[in-house]
C-alpha cells in the first residue's frame, strides 16, 4: 500500500510539473530536478514561438518602415512588446518553484535553471546569494556553469566568490569550474596586465590538473595556450578527428598534401 | 561567405584544393536543409550540442566566427583571419600553386 502512495505522488508530480504540487519524497534536490526539467523543456516551446512571432513581426510593413526610418525606439518597443510578456510569465512560472524550496540546498537546481535560461531579475543577486549559502555543495554546479561575470557585479567580487568555492567545495569538477570561471574573470578586456596573465594561465592549469584532458572544460583552459604554442602561422598544423555533419569520422590529416582552408563557421 | 567558397570549391576542381569547415550550429536537422539550400558541399566537423562551446573551436581558442586557416600543402599554417581575408582568391591561388610547383618537380 506504501509503495502504491509513493507511485501515486510520484505520478502526481510528473504530471504536474508547473509546481503546484508540493515536493514530496526524501530527497529535495531529486524532487526539484524532476519539477524543473520539464518546465525548462515547456520555455524552450515557449521560446521558439516567440522566436517566430519576432520573426513574422519583422515582415510586417510597420516594423519595415520604422526599419527604414532608424527609429530604434519603435524597434525596440516592437519587439518588447513579444518577447516582455513571455519572458514575465516564465519568470513567475520559475519563482513559483523556487519557492517551494527556498533556503533548502535543492533551491540550487532551480537556480542553476533560472540562470541558464536568463529567467531571473538579478542573476549577481542568486549567484553572490546562492555561492555563499551552499558554497560546499555538491549541486552548486548548475549555479556556476557559466565563467561569464554575472551583469551588475564587479569581476573582483566574482573572483572572490569562485576563491570561496576552490577552498570550501571537495568537488573536482566544481573545483575545476570556480577555477576556470576565476582564471577568465582576469581576461576581461583586450590587453591584459602580466600579472593578469600569469594569474588566468595559473588558474587554467589548475582546470588542466583538475579534470581528465578530453573533458570540455579542460580543453577550453588548453585553448589560449594552445593557441600561442601550436597555432602560429608557420606552425605544423595540428590534426583533428571527429565527425562530419553526417556521423561519417574524419580527419583533417585524410586532406594532407592539400591546401586546406579550415573554416569555423556557423549558419547564423 | 557561401558564395564566395562555392565559386573557390568550382574554381579550384581538380587541383590541390580543399574547404574544410568546423561547423557549430546546434540543429543538425536544419543545417541540412540549408546545406541543399545554398549548396554547400564541402565536408564540415561538427561541435555537436556544444555548437560554439564545442571541442574543436574551445581548443583551438575560437572566438569570432569565421575564423579561417589557411594550411599549406605541407600542412603548415600560412595564415589565420578572424572575418574573411581580404584577398581570399589570390591567397588561395598562391599557396595552390605552390603546391602545384612543388608536387611537378
Amino acid at each position: 500500500m506504501l509503495r502504491f502512495l509513493s507511485w501515486f505522488a510520484l505520478a502526481l508530480l510528473v504530471a504536474c510539473p508547473t509546481g503546484s504540487v508540493q515536493a514530496v519524497g526524501g530527497d529535495p534536490v531529486a524532487d526539484a530536478k524532476r519539477a524543473v526539467e520539464p518546465l525548462a523543456l515547456e520555455f524552450k516551446v515557449a521560446e521558439n514561438a516567440m522566436r517566430d512571432r519576432l520573426s513574422a513581426m519583422r515582415e510586417t510593413p510597420d516594423y519595415k518602415e520604422a526599419y527604414e526610418a532608424k527609429e530604434w525606439d519603435k524597434l525596440r518597443a516592437l519587439s518588447d512588446g513579444i518577447v516582455n510578456p513571455v519572458m514575465e510569465e516564465w519568470k513567475e512560472k520559475f519563482a513559483g518553484v523556487a519557492k517551494l524550496y527556498a533556503s533548502k540546498e535543492a533551491e540550487l537546481v532551480v537556480a542553476a535553471a533560472q540562470l541558464r535560461l536568463r529567467l531571473l531579475a538579478d542573476p549577481g543577486e542568486a549567484v553572490e546569494r546562492l555561492v555563499d549559502a551552499y558554497a560546499s555543495s555538491a549541486h552548486l554546479g548548475g549555479v556556476i556553469q557559466s565563467p561569464r561575470v554575472p551583469q551588475g557585479m564587479k569581476p573582483e567580487r566574482f573572483a572572490a566568490l569562485m576563491t570561496k568555492v576552490i577552498e570550501e567545495n571537495a568537488s573536482k569538477e566544481i573545483q575545476a569550474q570556480a577555477y576556470f570561471n576565476r582564471g577568465s574573470s582576469h581576461r576581461r578586456g583586450r590587453d591584459l596586465t602580466d600579472e593578469q596573465k600569469a594569474a588566468s594561465e595559473a588558474d587554467f592549469t589548475k582546470v588542466i590538473e583538475l579534470l581528465p584532458s578530453d573533458a570540455l572544460l579542460s580543453l577550453k583552459a588548453q585553448g589560449p595556450r594552445f593557441e600561442e604554442t601550436r597555432l602560429q602561422t608557420g606552425m605544423k598544423a595540428p590534426d583533428i578527428a571527429g565527425v562530419d555533419l553526417f556521423g561519417e569520422k574524419f580527419k583533417l590529416s585524410d586532406y594532407a598534401g592539400k591546401v586546406v582552408m579550415l573554416d569555423f563557421w556557423g549558419d547564423w | 561567405m557561401y558564395p564566395h567558397e562555392r565559386s573557390l570549391v568550382e574554381n579550384m576542381a581538380g587541383r590541390p584544393f580543399a574547404i574544410i569547415g568546423v561547423n557549430s550550429d546546434k540543429d543538425l536537422d536544419k543545417l541540412h536543409g540549408r546545406l541543399k539550400e545554398e549548396e554547400i558541399t564541402w565536408r564540415s566537423f561538427w561541435c555537436g550540442e556544444d555548437g560554439t562551446g564545442g571541442a574543436i573551436p574551445s581548443l583551438w581558442n575560437v572566438s569570432g566566427w569565421p575564423t579561417v586557416y589557411f594550411i599549406d600543402h605541407k600542412g603548415i599554417i600560412r595564415e589565420k583571419s578572424v572575418g574573411s581575408p581580404d584577398d581570399l582568391d589570390g591567397l588561395v591561388e598562391r599557396l595552390v600553386s605552390e603546391a602545384e610547383g612543388k608536387a611537378s618537380l
